[in-house]
């Protein structure tokens, strides 16, 4: 079901006799205050803020459809959008 | 990829840790300050690190009391599919970053997999091998798939191929278009909804997969199979 809330499969750990080790990430700069407070746009009322050729990550939660586009996520200071979406509190991220 | 950002009752909220592992993204919750593995979508320490229970059927993680994150469906596309898909979206609004993401991020399409995960396996097929064959049926062991490719908007889905009880196979038909070789009628890859004959408009489940970097899906992923090298040529 396209609108479903569906669990994690890929979070579930089949990955016992091999997976991606131990958990010993790296610094590579400092935390980022969590993003909460976007802004939106109709798309009827784009006018140049997103191009057509240009990816977005989309998703459609309870009839609510909503793009992210990817030059927007992207950047240290992005990568994830604390947001809600058909009453649904979701972390869109890349 | 989307996550609901719900533990329990309890709704969290993410940031950039400024850690990578493996290469990938590490979050971080502004409530417990646990690291949350961005592919995983799991915590790897702290107070919400994930409890690998034995006895917990592995994927039937679905009690909301498990700290692992629902991961909801979503798709890349391009602006233009998706505008035209859902013509009342909203759209995020920040400044753009320099960087011009359209289709040619996928220049080198050997670099990317679209995975996906069945029963305890995981499978992933090559966005090269895709682009070059759009549409591939495939069998696993949940039941019978087809995966789609439609090279105008790089959108790539992943449905189950049973309808109303019966296994269909279906052939690329034109562009965007995929044909049921039981019964004829046509589908559009993207949707996967049927768009003439006794089937129109039914809709083929959608399964939940994601585009990833072939190198990253390695990684997390080292014993997923490449599910081309079984497809069925239809």
């Amino acid at each position: 079901m396209r609108n479903a809330l569906v669990v994690a499969l890929f979070a579930a750990s089949a990955v016992a006799q091999s997976g991606p080790g131990e958990f010993n990430p790296r610094k590579v700069l400092d935390s980022v205050r969590p993003i909460t407070d976007a802004t939106f746009l109709k798309g009827s009322e784009v006018d140049g803020q997103v191009t057509a050729e240009e990816l977005v990550l989309g998703v459609v939660i309870k009839g609510s459809a909503r793009a992210y586009p990817i030059n927007m996520l992207t950047g240290p200071q992005r990568e994830i959008i604390n947001d809600q979406l058909g009453g649904v509190a979701i972390a869109a991220t890349w | 990829m989307v996550y609901a950002r719900q533990i329990g009752d309890r709704t969290i909220t993410f940031g950039v840790s400024g850690l990578l592992w493996n290469r990938s993204l590490v979050m971080y919750d502004v409530e417990t300050n646990s690291h949350w593995s961005h592919i995983l979508g799991r915590a790897m320490d702290g107070p919400l690190k994930a409890q690998r229970a034995a006895k917990q059927a592995p994927f039937c993680a679905c009690s909301s009391k498990d700290t692992m994150l629902v991961m909801l469906p979503s798709e890349m596309t391009t602006w233009k599919e998706w505008l035209t898909s859902h013509p009342d979206t909203t759209v995020l609004n920040l400044p753009r970053s320099h960087k011009a993401f359209t289709r040619d991020f996928y220049k080198n399409p050997a670099d990317f997999v679209f995975g996906w995960a069945a029963g305890r396996k995981r499978y992933h097929a090559g966005l090269d091998a895709l682009a070059a064959s759009p549409v591939r049926n495939i069998e696993s062991d949940t039941g019978s798939l087809v995966v789609t490719y439609d090279p105008a908007s790089t959108n790539v889905q992943i449905f189950s191929r049973t309808l109303d009880g019966k296994e269909l196979h279906f052939t690329l038909d034109g562009q965007a278009l995929m044909r049921d070789k039981e019964t004829g009628p046509l589908g559009d890859v993207i949707s996967g909804v049927s768009v003439n004959g006794p089937s129109k408009g039914k809709r083929l489940e959608r399964r939940l997969g994601m585009i990833s970097y072939r190198r990253a899906w390695n990684d997390f992923y080292p014993a997923s199979r490449d599910a081309l090298r079984k497809s069925e040529e239809v």
